[in-house]
């Protein structure tokens, strides 16, 4: 009996179409999530080959060893991929009567690539069928392989036949042969199949070949709808065999889009601060984050409103990744402004498999994942936990996650449950004054938290722990297809942490004698978060080209509370409270959005969004000054007053609500593909809400604005037996209000309005032994009013990422050994920084190899391979740390370190079966 | 003769390498950050080795023999000074653009200028408007400041008197340790700290990266309305001592005006000289 593996896909595939008159052949509907960037050269392939389960090379850095580990009896599978493919025209024969409909055909491939067998599974009409079955019968295959070996499979293809038109079928009558024997008419051009999204194929039921046939691989796909690529700008990242280049966590992932840089000057469990194309979108406030479209931005979070910690995510189970660059999908929501990021989830290997990594800094992780057999990818559970001393003092750190989703199927579509759980405790070295390092006072990888004369008794660092619950269904009926998504998010968070050492803690007038008691700032916020979004998706032909259109709606309620203290360095006691509030938010979206196809080669894709902020905050410390206060009762060392000017009494708290909003016209144009080259243009405006502690009582404008411009090229074909998709793309985007990172608040704070300029290339280059994704952005960004830079910005970012994997010609015990090397290289160009100061470049590399056989995989990884010391953040701004006798209050060059060298060993085991 | 080597660099590279030049030069978010020499001196009308006459009161002539200044720090604003009712904090609001952290003991009656040990540490943006002088031996809120306690202002000299003729030789010094401490509830109102800074004191000066900071001590200011008629007695007979204890029944009127005097931005004057 055969053994039937599935592969499961999900992404509609639509083949490209060959001659210049026909609309589009066939297609067969394979295709993962985030319809990769490799996914969009597959269109002459089958999809499966945009999908086929990556190797079992994949891994992370440490602490995030990813494993994908060999098959114990069958290795890595790969589809059979498209190499010609022949488009039925409608049969003439049937003309009269017209019959529309879709033909299944089930084709059987050699190992050769050669069709040896095209069955019908569901037919339409016998005219139709044997056009499909013909047409078909004619596609040749790269065949499907298992551990490198080309081996049978049987695949389905879906041909689609729309009802010839009036003007046609009389057409075609005057075409056929007359007994007159006068000239026959010119060929009329007849209607061709085109593709429609394929409803979740069947398998076919396994029977018991006969003696000697060759075990077939059984090819099953099912799908779900992908987003409509919005052009250049968008990154459909499917992370195959680059997932085995050391990536620390699932932020570390998105540098695989172009122009990415993360720092991160609060420890492990703080969110990354991400630059994207020029924008410093802090820990997330300017970037839309989600995960299998669950938000992740935190609106609310007192630290930062949108503030996005990714580290819940088990970077394993990151299938792909969708990075938009820029507000051009009318389905992004707030906090697009520099763009948005999707992660889907996902777990190739099927199986039990248990991961053990230790190395550098007291690291130590185990993780385990679990893919049930015959389930979807999308059905899987994984568990991390993990510690690690940190380099250098003050970095210890312990968190654990565990995820889980399972996949169903209905009749006509599919429904998937998520939930996760995640917690962590870490410590955060902050930052180190530069002159303070120049002169010895402190190490490169040293903390002031620990120094004698800055010794704090509460050190920086924090606690964070997200749980949440989600439930989404797709469905089709016809040609729509409808979505629906429920999500409940749980978030906790505490951060400790002190930019400006003792410099804030300032004598006032009316308080009790003190010296400078710290700046520790002691910020925990609560969030609750209900949402929901859904769609619905209409396709319809129009001249035999596929027209949509969406409609979707998008709504969070978020309640968060949050306070912000500071605390007194040798005690830890909380001496003074800056922040207290208690925000009940409001966000609902609708937006439409079509993709017109006037022409083959033209596409209009966008619409419009209607976004709506609700805000009602209550400040719990509304008063934290009078300037004329009572001389019988005065505040002294009190924070939150109940008093006003000359001591008239009021209470200390403060409602204040208000709601606005905003429309926002998105537009995409792709020209082409001609000979593999497409163009594009689009046009968007995105929004961010601000802090709740901006709100005042019917604030008119509760968020900033940014328009966005761009234009590029794209390439996507095969070239000498390999997959190339490279893009090009100029970009400009203006804000009204940005974010300006205040050391003295710890946090962003509204600032002026900015314009960023730019250009970006990227390519990614995949054959059969190697992957290769590689990007550079180039980046000015100035301010509005004086032109000058914005400081911290990048304004040049290189990265690349280098996967090379093979099977040894040898086996052991007749499995195959299979090795991967693997290497990532990062550039940071001179950041401007304030007061015309510049910081340092930085060149990291990172390094793994790999060798994996049976059940097993042994990894060694390396990150920051050359040991480069380097600055991962620097800054400019007054601080104090108690270098001098009297206080330093000039700016001055302070700085995050980078991590030094790491090597990390990782042992994995697989109890599963396939992949 | 050996030609010098020659190094060409294909056209090609370069071309590759233009965007990544390009983009190295990463703009400029205005202003520089420059280290500056700071120096302190006396009147430049002075004469080196001579006592300093001072004749701006028409009711007395004073002859300062000695006068030693401890300055601790000096500092550069951008803050304008806030006028009315509300106290100030002793650091002000606003960024400071330049700081000179190191001591120095300035010799006022010298017009030489006596650089300061140490460079400042000073940004060109925004803009110095208003200077700080501190007068502390150590951290400015710490009492004592220093140990043993030292005075940070020391003066001699000799006053006649302009009717009479009459001429009052005098001491006097002036330190600011806990007996400028003030006690009770409302000691956060008046700390320490705001007793050894003397701001705000008017400095609209262009940083540069050549030159330096002169901080110019006038000490005919420190004896600006005083009656050297109401001076205690001093240790030695025929002469007068200016008191150094605020509690004492003697300290006011003369002494209280010393430091008062001492504490104005009068005998402060920054500039930006080239002499540096």
């Amino acid at each position: 009996m055969s053994r039937t593996e599935k592969i499961r896909l999900t992404r509609r595939w639509r083949p490209q179409a060959r001659r210049a008159r026909a609309a589009v052949g066939a297609c067969a509907v394979l295709l993962a999530c985030g319809v990769p960037a490799r996914a969009q050269v597959a269109r002459a392939r089958t999809p499966a080959t945009a999908d086929a389960p990556p190797d079992a090379s994949a891994a992370n850095s440490p602490p995030s060893a990813v494993p994908r580990l060999a098959s114990p009896a069958t290795g890595a599978v790969f589809p059979p991929v498209v190499l010609e493919q022949s488009q039925p025209a409608y049969p003439v024969e049937a003309m009269a009567a017209g019959p529309a409909g879709d033909v299944a055909v089930a084709l059987t491939i050699d190992t050769a690539g050669q069709v040896m067998g095209a069955a019908i599974v569901r037919g339409a009409a016998p005219a139709l069928d044997r056009a499909a079955l013909q047409a078909a019968s004619r596609w040749r295959f790269k065949p499907a392989e298992r551990d490198g070996v080309p081996v049978p499979s049987r695949i389905q293809l879906l041909f689609h036949f729309d009802a010839p038109s009036p003007a046609q079928v009389a057409a075609a009558r005057a075409a056929a042969p007359s007994g007159a024997g006068g000239a026959p008419a010119p060929a009329a051009p007849l209607p061709v199949a085109t593709p429609v999204a394929a409803p979740p194929a069947e398998a076919p039921a396994d029977a018991p070949p006969p003696p000697g046939t060759p075990r077939v691989l059984d090819v099953s796909v099912v799908g779900r709808r992908p987003p409509t690529s919005r052009g250049a700008s968008d990154f459909q990242i499917r992370v195959d065999q680059l997932a085995a280049v050391p990536h620390a966590n699932a932020s570390d992932m998105l540098k695989l889009a172009p122009g990415i840089l993360l720092t991160n000057e609060g420890g492990e469990g703080h969110a990354e601060q991400v630059f994207m194309r020029g924008f410093d979108a802090r820990e997330g406030q300017d970037v839309e984050f989600t995960v299998g479209g669950v938000p992740i931005n935190e609106s609310g979070n007192l630290h930062g409103n949108g503030y996005a910690d990714t580290h819940f995510i088990i970077p394993e189970l990151i299938q792909g990744l969708r990075v938009v660059e820029g507000p051009f999908d009318p389905a992004q929501g707030n906090y697009a402004v520099a763009g948005s990021a999707d992660y889907q989830l996902g777990l190739a290997d099927r199986g039990l498999s248990l991961h053990y990594t230790t190395g550098s800094f007291g690291t130590q992780r185990v993780l385990g994942l679990f893919g049930p057999e015959g389930q979807s990818t999308h059905t899987f559970g994984g568990a991390e936990i993990y510690k690690s001393d940190g380099f250098g003092q003050n970095r210890a750190s312990q968190r654990g996650s565990a995820m889980g989703q399972y996949e169903g199927r209905l009749a006509s579509g599919s429904y998937r449950l998520t939930a996760q759980v995640y917690s962590t405790h870490f410590h955060s070295a902050g930052v180190i004054r530069e002159d303070d390092y120049a002169t010895g006072r402190i190490g490169f990888y040293d903390s002031y938290d620990l120094l004698p004369a800055t010794r704090q008794q509460v050190t920086e660092g924090g606690d964070a722990s997200r749980a949440s619950i989600a439930a989404d269904v797709e469905t089709r009926a016809g040609n729509t297809t409808l979505t629906q998504q429920l999500f409940v998010i749980q978030r906790d968070m505490r951060l400790l942490e002190n930019f400006t050492g003792f410099l804030l803690d300032v004598q006032e007038p009316l308080q009790s004698t003190h010296g400078q008691r710290g700046d520790m700032l002691d910020l925990n916020v609560n969030e609750l978060t209900l949402g929901a979004r859904g769609a619905a998706h209409l396709a319809a032909d129009l001249r035999g080209l596929r027209q949509e259109l969406s409609l979707g709606y998008f709504a969070r309620s978020d309640r968060a509370a949050g306070t912000q203290q500071r605390l007194e360095a040798g005690t830890g006691v909380p001496y003074q409270t800056d922040t207290d509030l208690v925000s009940q938010l409001g966000d609902v979206g609708l937006y439409g959005d079509a993709n017109l196809r006037p022409w083959r080669w033209l596409s209009l894709r966008g619409g419009a969004r209607a976004e709506v902020l609700t805000y009602d905050v209550l400040n719990n410390c509304a008063q934290q000054s009078v300037a004329h206060p009572s001389t019988t009762d005065p505040p002294i060392d009190q924070s939150c007053l109940t008093q006003q000017d000359r001591g008239r009494p009021r209470l200390a708290d403060q409602r204040a609500s208000t709601s606005s909003m905003a429309l926002l016209p998105r537009a995409s144009l792709i020209v082409g593909p001609f000979r593999r080259l497409s163009f594009s243009a689009s046009y968007g405006r995105g929004i961010r809400s601000v802090d709740p502690g901006y709100i005042s009582q019917d604030v008119k404008t509760p968020f900033a604005s940014a328009t966005s411009y761009e234009a590029g090229a794209s390439f996507a074909g095969e070239v000498a037996y390999t997959t190339l998709v490279a893009r090009t793309v100029v970009f400009q985007t203006v804000v009204d209000q940005d974010l300006i990172f205040s050391q003295t608040a710890g946090r962003n704070v509204l600032g002026v309005g900015t314009t960023r300029t730019g250009w970006l290339g990227a390519l990614r280059w995949t054959g059969a032994f190697f992957d290769e994704s590689a990007n550079l952005t180039l980046v000015k960004a100035t301010f509005n009013d004086n032109h000058e830079a914005v400081a911290y910005v990048p304004g040049a970012v290189f990265r690349s990422d280098t996967a090379l994997f093979a099977a040894l010609p040898w086996h052991l015990r007749g499995l195959p050994v299979r090795v991967s090397l693997n290497g990532g290289v990062t550039y940071v160009g001179r950041r401007p920084l304030p007061y015309g100061e510049t910081s340092d470049q930085i060149v990291t590399v990172d390094a793994s190899a790999m060798v994996a056989w049976s059940h097993y995989e042994l990894r060694l990884l390396s990150t920051n391979l050359l040991d480069s010391r380097y600055r991962l953040g620097e800054y400019d701004y007054p601080s104090d740390f108690r270098g001098a006798a009297q206080p330093t209050l000039v700016p001055e060059r302070t700085f995050t370190a980078g991590a030094p060298r790491g090597l990390f060993l990782s042992l994995g085991i697989n109890f599963g079966a396939s992949s | 003769m050996k030609k010098p080597r020659q190094v060409r660099v294909s056209w090609w590279r370069g071309v590759l390498l233009l965007p990544l030049l390009a983009a190295s030069c990463a703009g400029s978010t205005g202003g520089q950050t420059l280290d500056i020499p700071v120096a302190a001196a006396g009147p430049a009308t002075a004469v080196a080795g001579q006592p300093l006459v001072c004749g701006a009161d028409p009711a007395w002539t004073i002859t300062v023999t000695a006068a030693s200044l401890h300055v601790g720090a000096v500092y550069l604003d951008q803050s304008q000074p806030v006028s009315g009712a509300q106290s100030t904090g002793c650091i002000l609001t606003g960024t400071y653009v330049a700081q000179e952290l190191a001591p120095l003991d300035v010799d006022v009656l010298s017009p030489a200028l006596q650089p300061f040990p140490a460079l400042a540490h000073a940004v060109t943006t925004p803009p110095a408007l208003i200077g700080e002088v501190w007068l502390t031996r150590g951290p400015v809120d710490a009492v004592p400041s220093s140990t043993p306690v030292q005075p940070i202002l020391t003066v001699a000299g000799s006053a006649t008197r302009t009717a009479t003729g009459d001429a009052y030789p005098f001491t006097g010094s002036v330190t600011l340790e806990d007996n400028y401490q003030t006690s009770g509830d409302a000691a956060g109102g008046n700390p320490i700290c705001k007793k050894r800074i003397v701001t705000p004191i008017p400095a609209a000066v262009t940083l540069a990266a050549t030159g330096g900071l002169l901080l110019r001590i006038d000490p005919c200011r420190f004896f600006t309305a005083i009656d050297f008629t109401a001076l205690p007695p001093g240790d030695a007979a025929g002469t007068y001592q200016f008191s150094d204890d605020p509690g004492a029944a003697d300290y006011a009127p003369t002494a209280s005006n010393l430091y008062a005097n001492l504490h104005s931005s009068a005998p402060y004057t920054f500039s930006w000289t080239d002499d540096l």
